[in-house]
């Protein structure tokens, strides 16, 4: 009985996303808009067909074992996305340091590219690791199987449909300029109807666990899915001009709207971007080296101090602005408290390894987390300490900013997820180990020194050209005009692309090597050193 | 809201917000850190670590 | 039953997830909706014309807020640079806000009548040849697109829906008044007055008098950027609370 309840409301859900889409394709009126509504149509109408099929079908027997299909494709998304992220990435980099690579159309210029490879790489890399991983451990520290046949396979379609509407609108310039929230207002709709059915089945899965205690790492993917559905939901809140056009106004004004997109924007880093992938480390650092976590109490700890502190956070990025005095020390206040809870993690992350040493040495799967942990707590006292106001005067509207978001960016969040993928691609597939440990290495150096060369031109650009900005002659008059403080970042951008482009070579090198895993040609090349992975999971 | 009743609120929440943060936190790390409670931990910190099969 | 009690504790587990992340933003953005305390009154203040906001889409379009900022800080070095410091009544019209995260170029807040409208121009098709060192894209098809000014009602109507005090007049006029105000004649310079006040500047903007393109709104929006608030007559008192 509440099987059949549950097809009709799933039904009717898949048959509202299949009417938007079709509203668009018959009323819109420009190339990209109506190829979004195709794009949705197309999707919502196979996931309806889909589920009609096995509507009449007799209750199916499900296996006893754990789901893991989906989150194959998951992993294979998710590097997809990321070889685009990065690559769009450096080619943004290229076009700070040589701006005539721009080409000066529309769809090739800086401002229309550049939410692609944000999007791409938050949304697409990280967002598809997040759900890989969360299916990943949910089933194994539940000791069940997700709770649903259909629905992992429309979170994981509806979300990735939601990354590919938002990257193929850029360029046409579908886009709210909201920083980290560009698109447009039928694309959140069809994230928020993903998401939905993400918490739902997450919920459930737990619900199923033979265990009495929830694991931590669920706590944090649940914070993660919790807390970005109030986000994506309060921030995207907008007026559509009508159906033929994809353009939206925001509900919110000014003040307003600053402090909410900054509410939101702070929090995709702390849920996102950090809730969610420790998570991940919670589980696969614990696993790998082969010892429960530091001190599980201490992870508890962190995760209800990270929940309640970030989200005070975010009018840090408004220091000195028009918003309200009051908002501003409050978030100082609380960007510096946040502190204690992040660096009680990165101990208990590197605690963890204490009697495991020499697999960081051995292992680069383990290596990739360790360095995270280091790069968790660099970019986290960073953090607290650029949210200082009077440091912020400095690094406001610098590179600075810019270097700090991409020491967390690729320092911690890639590197967790390179090191959780490592282990878990040959565990989902049930190989023997990565298909090169040599690749696997290269791929770690290669992505070090790429993060180091980017971070470090960032931080002497950052500062530079701040201080060049409050430079002052005995008159009183501005020693440098403003585009003389852009022409000394030019060596600065070119090491920037350089760094990128080795980090972007690493990725390269770690997606053939997750290709020839999965291919499953495995080669035992390094003798005794090769199988530190063979601790499968089943 | 008159600029008055804005800070007294402030002053408010300055003074005895940060008591009630403290406070809260006490309680939260004596809820956490509570002898009788270390079993749970204990037993929920090998959940990775021990045989994974999948049981119904 | 067993079962149904955890999965109380897994709902409940997530209620206090919810719970506790919205605090922050009970906090620190619902007391920002009790106007009077976040919003100046200040004199001159008025909804974007059609052309300007028709401009403003455009740059919200080309994510300009990537590369430039449209808040001047209270700092020394800011106000020295581009003018007195912004006011939050300044974007209060401002769906969404532009104020930005990064000054790869110069900030924008108050770049209205600081250059001339064939500057511009020249700039935005192509940086380089104007400022040299500029590391900004051109944008020479502004220049060559014809201003789709059909939406525009729709625009104001949606505005207007957000909060925004536009009349239903304005909005219905939306299209022809887009028009009308990139008439090099300026043949209905007092009709827009009446809709809109005094305050705004009725010409061709783009140096091409036969057509109305992206480029006449683009400059229109960045010629008027700072320029409403009259800032002899505000309280200064009444700012620094």
């Amino acid at each position: 009985m509440t099987r059949i309840i549950k097809s009709y409301v799933l039904l009717a859900a898949t048959f509202a996303i299949l009417a938007l889409g079709v509203s668009i394709l018959g009323f819109g009126r420009d190339g990209a808009y109506i190829f979004h509504g195709w794009l949705i149509a197309l999707a919502a109408g196979w996931a309806l067909m889909w589920q009609l099929n096995k509507v009449t079908d007799p209750e199916p027997e499900i296996p006893l074992e754990y789901k893991d299909d989906v989150i194959k494709w998951g992993v294979l998304a998710c590097f997809a996305w990321g070889v685009i992220g990065f690559t769009v990435g450096d080619i943004l980099a290229w076009q700070l340091a040589i701006p005539s690579l721009n080409g000066d159309m529309s769809w090739s210029n800086f401002g229309r590219i550049r939410p692609i490879h944000t999007t791409a790489v938050i949304f697409g890399f990280g967002g598809n690791a997040l759900i890989a991983t969360s299916f990943y451990v949910v089933q194994r520290t539940s000791r069940a199987r997700l709770a649903s046949e259909i629905l992992p396979w429309l979170v994981f379609g509806g979300y990735n449909l939601f990354v590919l509407l938002a990257v193929t609108g850029y360029p046409f310039g579908i886009t709210q300029s909201k920083e980290y929230a560009e698109p447009e207002w039928y694309a959140d709709l069809v994230l928020l109807f993903a998401w939905v059915a993400y918490l739902y089945l997450y919920m459930k899965t737990l619900a199923r666990r033979a265990e009495p205690h929830i694991y931590v790492a669920n706590w944090c993917y649940l914070g993660f899915i919790v807390v970005i559905a109030m986000l994506h939901v309060v921030n995207n809140l907008a007026v559509p001009v009508s159906i033929d056009v994809p353009k939206s106004y925001p509900l919110f004004a000014g003040v307003q709207d600053a402090m909410t997109q900054w509410w939101y924007g702070h929090n995709a880093v702390g849920f996102l971007l950090t809730a969610g992938f420790l998570g991940m480390m919670y589980y696969f650092l614990p696993k790998a080296a082969g010892r429960p976590i530091y001190s599980y109490r201490m992870s508890i700890l962190g995760f209800w101090g990270i929940t309640f502190l970030y989200l005070w956070a975010g009018s840090h990025h408004l220091h000195y602005t028009a918003l309200p005095d009051w908002v501003q020390y409050l978030g100082m206040t609380m960007s510096i408290i946040l502190l204690v809870p992040s660096w009680g993690s990165v101990f208990n992350g590197l605690l963890t390894l204490n009697g495991a040493w020499d697999k960081v040495r051995t292992d680069p799967a383990i290596r990739f987390m360790m360095v995270a942990m280091l790069f968790y707590g660099l970019a986290t006292f960073e953090g607290s300490f650029l949210a200082i106001r009077p440091v912020n005067t400095l690094s406001h509207y610098t590179d600075w900013t810019v270097g700090h978001v991409h020491a967390g960016a690729l320092g911690w969040v890639a590197f967790i997820t390179f090191g959780a993928m490592y282990n878990m691609v040959p565990w989902v597939w049930k190989r023997d180990g990565v298909y090169s440990l040599r690749l696997e290495a290269w791929h770690f150096w290669l992505a070090l020194g790429g993060t180091l060369i980017y971070v470090a031109a960032m931080w002497n650009s950052g500062i530079t050209q701040s201080l060049m900005w409050q430079t002052y002659q005995p008159s009183g008059a501005f020693t440098y005009a403003f585009i003389d403080t852009v022409e000394t970042m030019i060596p600065y951008y070119w090491m920037r692309a350089i760094g990128g482009f080795l980090y972007l070579l690493g990725a390269l090198i770690g997606s053939y090597n997750i290709y020839m895993t999965v291919r499953g040609a495995h080669l035992p090349d390094e003798g005794a050193d090769a199988k530190p992975l063979a601790v499968a999971a089943e | 809201m008159s600029p008055e009743t804005h800070d007294a609120v402030l002053v408010f929440s300055k003074t005895w917000g940060a008591v009630y943060l403290f406070v809260v936190f006490i309680l939260v790390a004596l809820w956490t850190y509570w002898p009788s409670r270390r079993k749970i931990y204990d037993h929920a910190a090998q959940s990775p670590l021990g045989d994974e099969d999948i049981r119904q | 039953m067993e079962h149904a009690k955890l999965e109380r504790n897994g709902i409940a587990f997530a209620l206090a997830i919810l719970g506790v992340a919205s605090l922050g933003g009970l906090f620190e953005i619902a007391p920002l909706f009790t106007i009077e305390n976040t919003v100046e009154e200040v004199e001159g203040m008025r909804p974007y014309t059609p052309l300007e906001l028709a401009g403003r889409d455009i740059y919200v379009r080309e994510g300009c807020y990537a590369c430039h900022s449209q808040m001047i800080r209270t700092l020394r070095s800011d106000v020295d640079r581009y003018g007195h410091f912004s006011l939050a009544a300044e974007s209060m019209y401002d769906h969404p806000h532009q104020w930005g995260s990064k000054r790869t170029g110069p900030d924008l807040a108050r770049v209205g009548n600081k250059y001339s409208d064939t500057w511009h121009v020249a700039h935005l098709e192509a940086p380089r040849e104007v400022v040299e060192g500029s590391v900004m894209p051109g944008y020479p098809f502004l220049s060559e697109t014809r201003l789709n000014t059909k939406h525009l009602s729709g625009s104001l109507a949606a505005l207007a829906a957000a909060g925004v005090p536009y009349t239903d007049e304005q909005i219905e006029w939306a299209a022809r008044d887009a028009e009308r105000q990139a008439d090099p004649e300026a043949e209905y310079e007092f009709e827009l007055y009446d809709l809109y006040g005094e305050n705004l500047a009725v010409r061709d903007f783009d140096g091409n008098p036969n057509e109305v393109t992206e480029m006449d709104a683009i400059v229109a929006y960045l010629q008027m950027l700072g320029t409403l608030v009259d800032f002899d007559s505000i309280d200064q008192e009444e700012i620094a609370r």
